[in-house]
């Protein structure tokens, strides 16, 4: 896939997933605190299971195997590829944007 | 909250169901938290089918035809009835009826398909009579649909009613899944229109029915309103099981096996 936006309302929450589990593996509860704690979204069990299903899908990221219910899932290698691209775009539009907005913040300020 | 997974297909809750079911144990639910599993479970039902290639409507094909004959039974013995004598009892059976051979019809699609080779030809021949029973049934509910009904009469009419739309909500839903399933396939989108109002219809056809329930003043003010929506409803339904029947007829149907 070439891009999150294919995704729809899951795309956010795919990006999001994928930034938690570059800290470490982590199950369905993990993940949701986790990304609460940074992003200050909490995701609800019906949009996180669709995102995993997508990323999975896709070969982002693979489940582990478990002893209990709860299954942890880790990055990929394609994974971890496709979350560098997409960071790296996101931050060029950042310094775009914050370029911009400071140049419009100067022009307002000598008015 | 445990029973919502099942409103997810069964490969998901095999793949996902018992992680699935930990998470919604190991936190507090929220009104949220249902909105969004049944969000979940709706795209569910669209995508994974797609993903997996299965057709949403593996239904029995036996069991379609025993719902035909049992949808036939009941507009056979409601209908006079309903003539003879209006009351709420053949009212139920006639509105059974209906959904009955809509489900018939879709199981009978799914003979066309190739389910049994032998009777190829059959099922569309059934098809279209089934087309023609339920518009039969359909004349007939309207026709004797109980104008107001007090007390108990009422509620059992409204409930079965709003049973009835949510049916129609499936409907809409599994022509959606169809447009999805057949994407592989071009089809008009003239026919997504169709598919998706031929369930809306029908559930608006159950709202003005309830409405006319409790309040028949407001239905006859709206009856022009209500009345074109039937003939809509009608004809998107006729338009979309003909469509539909000729389209796995033509592309899906595997010719006999000549020995």
């Amino acid at each position: 896939m070439s891009n999150l936006t294919e995704w729809g309302r899951f795309s956010e929450p795919a990006l999001y997933i994928l930034m938690s589990l570059a800290a470490g593996p982590k199950h369905g509860y993990a993940m949701i605190d986790d990304i609460e704690s940074f992003a200050g979204m909490r995701l609800g069990p019906g949009t996180l299971y669709g995102a995993i299903g997508r990323l999975e899908e896709n070969g982002l990221i693979e489940a582990l195997p478990s002893d209990d219910r709860r299954r942890p899932y880790q990055l990929t290698p394609a994974g971890r590829e496709f979350l560098g691209e997409q960071l790296t775009t996101m931050q060029r539009i950042i310094q775009i944007g914050t370029a911009r907005l400071g140049n419009l913040l100067q022009a307002g300020g000598g008015n | 909250m445990k029973w919502l997974i099942y409103l997810y297909p069964k490969a998901w809750r095999k793949r996902y169901g018992d992680e699935f079911l930990a998470l919604l144990e190991e936190q507090p639910t929220t009104v949220w938290d249902i909105f969004d599993t049944l969000r979940g479970a709706l795209d569910a039902r669209i995508t994974f089918y797609r993903k997996a290639n299965m057709n949403p409507l593996k239904t029995p094909s036996i069991l379609g035809i025993l719902a035909a004959i049992i949808g036939v039974i009941f507009l056979v013995i409601a209908f006079p009835l309903a003539v003879i004598d209006e009351g709420a009892g053949e009212f139920f059976l006639m509105i059974a009826a209906l959904p009955i051979l809509t489900v018939a019809t879709y199981s009978l699609h799914q003979m066309v398909k190739g389910q049994l080779p032998r009777l190829q030809r059959l099922p569309f021949s059934l098809t279209l009579g089934a087309i023609g029973l339920a518009l039969l049934g359909g004349w007939a509910l309207y026709a004797s649909a109980p104008n107001s009904v007090d007390g108990d009469d009422a509620q059992r009419s409204i409930f079965w009613l709003a049973v009835l739309a949510g049916f129609g909500i499936w409907l809409a839903l599994k022509h959606l899944q169809l447009m999805v399933y057949q994407k592989q396939n071009p089809l008009p989108k003239g026919l997504l229109v169709t598919g998706i109002y031929s369930g809306v219809g029908w559930a608006i056809v159950m709202a003005s029915a309830i409405l006319n329930t409790v309040n028949s003043d407001v239905t006859d003010s709206l009856s022009g309103v209500f009345g074109i929506n039937i003939l809509l409803w009608l004809g998107c339904q006729i338009i979309w099981m003909v469509w539909f029947a000729h389209f796995n007829f033509k592309t899906h149907l595997p010719r006999p096996q000549t020995a």
